[in-house]
This record gives C-alpha cells, sequence and structure tokens, in this order.
C-alpha cells in the first residue's frame, strides 16, 4: 500500500526579483508502508527540499502537484492555529505526527537541557497526558538504547549520541514514517553503524524508514534507491538495479565493493551478479579462484 | 628540515577539578617539512587537542613543565613570534564553511590578511592568488555572496580565507566530512595542488581510515592521549595485531584481505589501495600465485 505519494510536484525557491530556483521537476513517485528507502544525489539534487515536503514543512509550489501521506493531502490541511478553516478535520500536526525527520547537525535538534526533557517536548507540545508522556519518552529512550543517559545533559553527549537523542525525541511521537537527513554524516564511523543499526531495527518495527546519505554503503543496505539529480529522478531501483548502472555520472560513488568488483571485471573475473557489499564481493572471489 | 617538534607534552583539561582529563600523555613527535601526516583516532582521542598546539592555540607552560612545541625552530610560547606562527600554520576546521560570515567572498578571504595588517595592494593579491588556488575563478566568485554558493564552493573558499595567510603548514580536521562524493574528489584534488604548489607539509585529522590510508604516507594513532601507532599506511595497517589492539577501523581492502584470509587465500597484509589488491587477485587467478 502506497503511504506516501508525489504527484507532480513542483518546488521552487524564489532568489530575489523574478529570479526562481527550480529545486524539483514535475516530481511522481509513492512509497510503500515498510519500506527501506535511500534517496541519494549530489548536493543541490533536491534531496533535502523533498524531504520538507515530506511533512509539510514545504508545500508544492504548483498548483497542480500534490504531496499525500496516509491520504492526507498537506495542501489541504489546516495551518499552525487556524483549526477548522479547510475544513478535512485535519491539521499540519498530523501530517508532522506521521513523519518524523533527524536532520544532520547532532547540535542543534535539541531543544531542553536534559536528554529527558528533550525527548517529551513533542509530546508536551502536543497536549498530551503526564502518563502518556512518561510512557512515551520511556519506550522511545528504551528503542535507542538511551535509558541509562536519561537524566544527563545533553550538552555533555557527543555528537552519536546527540543523535540517538534526536531520534527518541521523533520515536515520542509514534511516527509511521522516519526521514533520516544526512544524519550520519557528523559521525565518527561507531556513530554512524549505530544509527544504521537503530534504524534498521525500527524498519524491523514496521517504521518506513527514508534514509538520505551520501554513503553508498549505507545506501545498499536499503530496499530501494532512488537517484536524484537536478531536481528530478533519474534512477529507481534495488541496489542491484542501481549499482548495475553507470552511477558515478550522477556524481556519485559506487559502494567500495562494488567499485572492486569492476576492476576485478576488467581483469578477467566473473561475477554472476552485481556486487554491493563486501560479503558479496569475497564469496564471488573465492568462487573464481579455488 | 623539521616543521614540527614536539617534546614530552602533556595536556591536562579542568586540571584540580572532578572532571580533570588527561587529553594528552607525554606527546613526542617530529614531522619534516613535506609529509603528509594523518593523525587517527577515535572521538576523544586528543587529536584535536594535539593540532591546537601546532598554531598556539593551546600553548604548554612557558617554563616548559608540560612539554615544548617548535614550528620550524620556534617555541610557540614565545610572545614575539606569535604573529608569524598564526601565517605559518593554517587551520582548516571542521565543517570550516559555517565560519564564512562576510557578504562577499573577497571579503571573507582577505579577513584573516587584514588582521595581520598587510597592505591593501598584498590583500588584493592574496586574494586573487587564493581564489585561483582553489579553482574558483576571481572574475566569477569575488563579489558573490558565500551563502549562494553550493557546498563544494563553500567549503573552498573557507580553504581559501587559510591559504591567503600562506601557511608553510596546513592543518584540516576532517576536510572531507559531509561532502557529497563529487565534493570529495574535488577537494582531495585540492589538497593534493596545494602540497604540491605552495604548502609543503599537509596534516589532516580524520576518522576515515580510507582517505587515511590512500592519501597520507605517514599515520600517527592516537588512543587516550599517546601515540600507540606512527608509520606508514602500510606499516601501520598491516599490523592487525596492533589496530585490534588499538580500536581502530582497518581500511575497506584490508578488511577484503582479512575475510579472502579466513576463506583460505592469503594475500599480503600490507596491501592498502583497491589498485593493489585487484593487481594481486588477478596474479593468484593467472596462476602466479602461492596461495594455500
Amino acid at each position: 500500500m502506497s503511504y506516501i505519494v508525489f504527484n507532480g510536484v513542483n518546488y521552487s525557491y524564489q532568489l530575489g526579483e523574478g529570479e526562481k530556483l527550480r529545486a524539483l521537476k514535475n516530481l511522481s513517485f509513492s512509497i510503500e508502508k515498510g519500506s527501506f528507502v535511500a534517496l541519494v544525489g549530489m548536493n543541490g539534487s533536491g534531496k533535502s527540499t523533498l524531504s520538507k515536503l515530506l511533512n509539510g514543512l514545504f508545500l508544492p509550489t504548483n498548483k497542480s502537484g500534490q504531496v499525500i501521506v496516509d491520504g492526507i493531502n498537506t495542501k489541504e490541511v489546516d495551518e499552525v492555529g487556524k483549526k477548522g478553516e479547510k475544513d478535512n478535520g485535519f491539521t499540519v500536526f498530523d501530517v508532522r505526527k506521521k513523519v518524523g525527520i533527524v536532520f544532520q547537525n547532532p547540535d542543534n535538534q535539541t531543544v531542553a537541557t536534559l536528554v529527558e526533557d528533550d525527548v517529551a517536548f513533542g509530546p508536551e507540545n502536543i497536549g498530551l497526558s503526564r502518563e502518556e508522556i512518561v510512557e512515551r519518552v520511556n519506550s522511545a529512550l528504551e528503542g535507542v538504547t538511551m535509558t541509562e543517559y536519561r537524566d544527563r545533559a545533553v550538552s555533555k553527549l557527543s555528537g552519536g549520541q546527540k543523535q540517538h537523542v534526536a531520534i527518541a525525541g521523533v520515536l515520542a511521537m509514534k511516527p509511521e514514517v522516519i526521514v533520516f537527513d544526512e544524519s550520519t554524516a557528523m559521525l565518527d564511523p561507531i556513530g554512524r553503524r549505530e544509527i544504521m543499526s537503530i534504524a534498521r531495527e525500527l524498519n524491523k518495527q514496521g517504521i518506513t524508514i527514508i534514509m538520505i546519505t551520501h554513503n553508498m554503503d549505507e545506501a545498499a543496505l536499503a530496499d530501494r534507491i532512488i537517484v536524484l539529480q537536478r531536481g528530478e529522478i533519474v534512477l529507481d531501483g534495488t541496489p542491484k538495479e542501481v549499482f548495475a548502472e553507470n552511477v558515478p555520472r550522477f556524481g556519485l560513488a559506487l559502494p567500495p565493493a562494488t567499485e572492486t568488483a569492476y576492476k576485478l571485471k576488467e581483469k578477467g573475473f566473473i561475477f554472476d551478479e552485481v556486487i554491493i557489499n563486501e560479503d558479496e564481493l569475497v564469496e564471488g572471489i573465492c568462487k573464481q579462484l579455488r | 628540515m623539521q616543521a614540527i617538534k614536539i617534546e614530552a607534552l602533556t595536556h591536562i583539561y579542568s586540571k584540580k577539578t572532578p572532571s580533570e582529563k588527561v587529553a594528552l600523555d607525554n606527546i613526542n613527535l617530529v614531522v619534516e617539512e613535506g609529509e603528509f601526516v594523518a593523525i587517527v583516532g577515535h572521538t576523544g582521542s586528543g587529536k584535536s587537542t594535539l593540532v591546537q598546539h601546532f598554531n598556539g592555540l593551546i600553548k604548554p607552560h612557558k617554563k616548559g613543565k608540560n612539554g615544548r612545541v617548535e614550528i620550524y625552530g620556534r617555541a610557540t610560547t614565545e610572545k614575539k613570534g606569535l604573529k608569524q606562527l598564526r601565517f605559518d600554520v593554517g587551520m582548516v576546521f571542521q565543517y570550516p564553511e559555517y565560519q564564512l560570515f562576510e557578504d562577499t567572498v573577497a571579503k571573507d578571504i582577505a579577513f584573516g590578511p587584514k588582521n595581520m595588517k598587510l597592505d591593501k595592494d598584498e590583500i588584493d593579491r592574496r586574494v586573487r592568488k587564493s581564489l585561483e588556488l582553489v579553482g574558483l575563478p576571481y572574475d566569477e566568485f569575488a563579489e558573490r555572496s558565500p551563502f549562494e554558493l553550493s557546498g563544494g564552493e563553500k567549503r573552498r573558499v573557507a580553504i581559501a580565507g587559510v591559504i591567503a595567510m600562506e601557511p608553510k603548514i596546513l592543518v584540516l580536521d576532517e576536510p572531507f566530512a559531509g561532502l557529497d562524493p563529487e565534493g570529495v574528489r574535488e577537494i582531495t584534488a585540492l589538497i593534493l595542488k596545494l602540497k604540491s604548489e605552495i604548502c609543503p607539509t599537509i596534516i589532516t585529522v580524520t576518522h576515515d581510515m580510507d582517505s587515511a590510508s590512500t592519501l597520507a604516507d605517514r599515520i600517527i594513532a592516537l588512543r587516550e592521549g599517546k601515540i600507540v601507532a606512527d608509520g606508514t599506511p602500510k606499516e601501520v595497517f598491516g599490523d592487525r595485531a596492533l589496530i585490534k589492539e588499538i580500536g581502530l577501523d582497518v581500511p575497506f581492502v584490508a578488511r577484503i584481505v582479512d575475510k579472502l584470509e579466513e576463506r583460505g587465500i592469503v594475500l599480503n597484509k600490507n596491501i592498502v589501495t583497491i589498485e593493489e589488491l585487484t593487481t594481486e587477485l588477478e596474479r593468484i587467478r593467472t596462476g602466479g600465485g602461492d596461495n594455500v
């Protein structure tokens, strides 16, 4: 079932007098509930713009463009404080509750001094009962293995731990979809691996994951990769399908294992399938050398 | 010629408080002019504290109680030499583009030289030359706002601002963080160009073992404020027992070599580049190998 649908979406930034930057051009695609999608492309290809359209932070700038999240058209919800105006019973908060975003910089996503207060910020804002808030904070912290840090100061945590707290803050809103907008980019390798493993675990529990990344090893872990270039989708398929293509022409890299397999092919090695990770590479080499 | 010489350097944060932390513990180190050094280690291993000593952002005690840092033979504690020190050692911090602040690219690059009280013609010459070096044509970029540039361009402007000081030693903290693959290629090429044309000694600080092993000719690993490995990439990453003991990641190529060995295909542990790996595997496949 399609949970998110983009129908002919344009998005343009107003640069100045009559000057526009077309960040997304007539984009149409859908994302299935429970899937794990990687969104890749060069800086400026439109990835972050797309992520902001997913939860109503941005709206399509063309009349006919639509973003539908769980059946709700993000253009037809009431703005904050204007409940009832558009008469369909939804506000932009209903969309934001469904789609949470974890951003890149660990240092500017937290609002409170203590970890548990920070995680409670979202639930408090939507007016939940005290018991419900406590319950949600507990389970969100558990979901990112940060329970023992609950009464610590956020500022004393490492970058990776701050990202855990940011994810917990999103989880406490019980979202259906979590967008990771380059959330691993500023972390060390251990921090990166931890965030990826949390994302996969949440996906197993049924949450739809959209992972925006420049790291092709991370993209290779998704079920589906969407490649953007200058605001348009240029490739869309499984990692094996996408990495079978000449990805570097879109300004991207190949996962190192894929690159190595291509170099070995030039030297006469034969692989039955497109190699996308280290284990497949090792397996493929072993078959031919024994 | 010795570009950097460090003797018995110890640095302790928040000394004599409950949060006291030994960041550097008896560091001895010489970097010769012309070296490309990658300093690696986990978060909190002392990497940043060490490089902040290079341009006197942190100084040892005047009387040498906690060690001595010399740049081109002059101690960083010498008051008179501080201005020259800041010229000689250029620091490009993590995400340097966040530190751009002027309304035009030219003004931003001129900020350092201006602070050094150079005359107007000299400042202008340096702004032009720096932009040229980082590959952004002066006529096209000088009057633009740094904030409307792409990520890779912003980073190059930030590097140009440091280059305008005409440093002899360039220190780059995680120069590739957050860039897309195209940006990584651009900045890699830029660093190599700067090394060959204007700044012979390069020091990078990084978590990324793949870029460290392919770019640098010397790896220095820190753990808990101590130097625990120092050698060529082949020496350091070839010693798997040491790497395991100090808890570092191994580069991609080394991981493949280890996984192949588990499967009975034994390659040289010193292999660090994809090129070497594929050449070695080809040799085995065509019968020249000695695999068990």
